[in-house]
């Protein structure tokens, strides 16, 4: 079968990382995943606003995904929607596993991730672009957490969908996973496929995590030239 | 017991350290008989190869008794201070740890806004600390420069038994404190003071590298050249 760009069934496209970013943020990556552009930022530990929200036994993980009105094809009208506040709780879900909340008590982490440019795919490189954010702001993780989509195109299984194989495409995978121990976080789907299909789906995404986790542990290690010198 | 990773090593969170029994410090988690890393950061064990670690290399402030922080008034209540200390959590300063005599009206002593020296003094397990400065070298900071770096990197600031900090003292004869926080106070001539902020963001920025000591102190000497040449004319 003949991919619209090219790219063989089980092939990623392009990833480029790069950690500590913004001067602002505690903690800040940017990955550019194909066409898509994402950065994420971390702020915190810090003091919880709203008090309510606190916690006496753990840190409060709070994510933010937002979509700048230029990122799509036609304007998107700025603001939260129901999508992007779904995207933002899924997010945190995907993550909150690996990170070690109960060190910093009474204190909130605040992820934000902005997506410049989407072509499917943006929760996936949110959740790879805030994961490195948060090693960069030094909050202790168990594991780092890569996202990866699946999807159906042609009756094909295919592994990251790009915007065209998404608008004709049957069905989109996406999950997030702890490779070390080989917890998934996030696991969503939409679309139709048949059982064999999605447990296929689910393996070959679990490939694509493993690949994006190798280019993870690279952005962090070349932030340090290669550490120890 | 076998352990995975060389001495000094950057490893990322997940990064298997070793297998069998340990001890282990900060930046490790144990899952049955395996221990992995948890933050960004330089591995570490001890001569006998029974402790492992990772020290990090970001990170915010937590506060540990017996600290040295510098830090800013944010508040001042009736009956105590409130402190920013460059940390997720504001610590408080009784007047019981800072006056010796009663006082009415706090914000004679210390205002909003005042940048003080202090020591903490204990912290409970949700990291409530509290501060003192009744003694020397505590107490309100006047004038000087303040420069933020990363609370993690202080100790390369400051070297092994403060070998860095002593030498940056004696080259630029200046009153230097340095907050575990991450927070550096200096005070001198201005273009002193200029010159140390310079040479404190690059101990910042290249902490991780070995043989800083030596890169700082000939980097100080030719600056230091410089401004006597400069000033002169």
């Amino acid at each position: 079968m003949e991919r619209c760009d090219g790219r063989k069934k089980d092939e990623l496209r392009s990833i480029h990382m790069e950690v500590g970013v913004l001067k602002r943020a505690d903690g800040s990556a940017y990955v550019e995943w194909g066409a898509n552009k994402v950065f994420a930022s971390v702020y915190g530990p810090r003091e919880v606003i709203p008090r309510f929200l606190a916690r006496n036994d753990r840190a409060v993980l709070r994510c933010k995904y937002n979509m700048t009105p230029f990122s799509v094809e036609d304007r998107k009208r700025p603001g939260p929607d129901r999508r992007s506040i779904e995207i933002g709780k899924v997010t945190a879900g995907a993550l909150a596993p690996s990170v070690l909340l109960e060190k910093f008590p009474n204190s909130m982490i605040e992820v934000a991730i902005e997506i410049m440019q989407a072509d499917a795919g943006t929760r996936c490189a949110g959740i790879t672009a805030a994961t490195l954010a948060l090693v960069d702001a030094g909050i202790p993780m168990r594991d780092l957490v890569p996202a990866c989509a699946a999807g159906k195109v042609d009756g094909e299984v295919v592994l990251d969908l790009c915007k065209e194989e998404d608008n004709s495409g049957q069905a989109d995978l996406p999950i997030a996973m702890m490779p070390r121990t080989n917890a998934v976080t996030l696991l969503q789907m939409d679309g139709e496929m048949t059982e064999e299909e999605v447990e296929e789906a689910i393996a070959l995404a679990q490939t694509g995590c493993r690949q994006v986790y190798e280019m993870q542990k690279a952005a962090l290690v070349s932030k340090y030239g290669g550490g120890d010198e | 017991m076998e352990l995975l990773v060389n001495e000094r090593e950057l490893v990322v969170p997940g990064t298997l350290l070793a297998t069998g029994a340990y001890k282990y410090g900060g930046g490790v988690v144990k899952e049955g008989e395996s221990y992995y890393s948890t933050v960004l950061g330089l591995f570490y064990f001890d001569e006998a190869k029974t402790l492992v670690r990772v020290v990090p290399l970001e990170g915010k402030y937590l506060p540990k008794e017996g600290d040295s922080v510098v830090g800013r008034i944010y508040k001042v209540l009736p009956g105590k201070w409130l402190v920013d200390i460059n940390s997720a959590y504001i610590a408080s300063l009784e007047p019981k740890n800072a006056l010796h005599d009663r006082v009415e009206d706090l914000s004679r002593i210390y205002d909003e806004g005042d940048m003080i020296f202090a020591k903490v003094d204990s912290v409970n397990e949700i990291y409530d600390a509290t501060l003192f400065t009744k003694s020397m070298p505590y107490g309100k900071l006047r004038g000087g420069t303040i420069v933020e770096i990363r609370s993690t990197r202080v100790p390369r600031l400051i070297g092994k038994k403060g070998s860095m900090i002593y030498m940056i003292k004696q080259e630029t004869k200046a009153k230097i404190l340095v907050g575990q926080n991450g927070l550096v106070w200096i005070k001198g001539r201005k273009e002193m003071e200029e010159l140390i902020v310079r040479v404190v963001k690059m101990i910042d920025r290249e902490a991780h590298i070995s043989g800083l000591t030596d890169k700082t102190k000939e980097f100080l000497k030719t600056e230091i050249e410089k401004l006597k040449i400069t000033g002169d004319n």
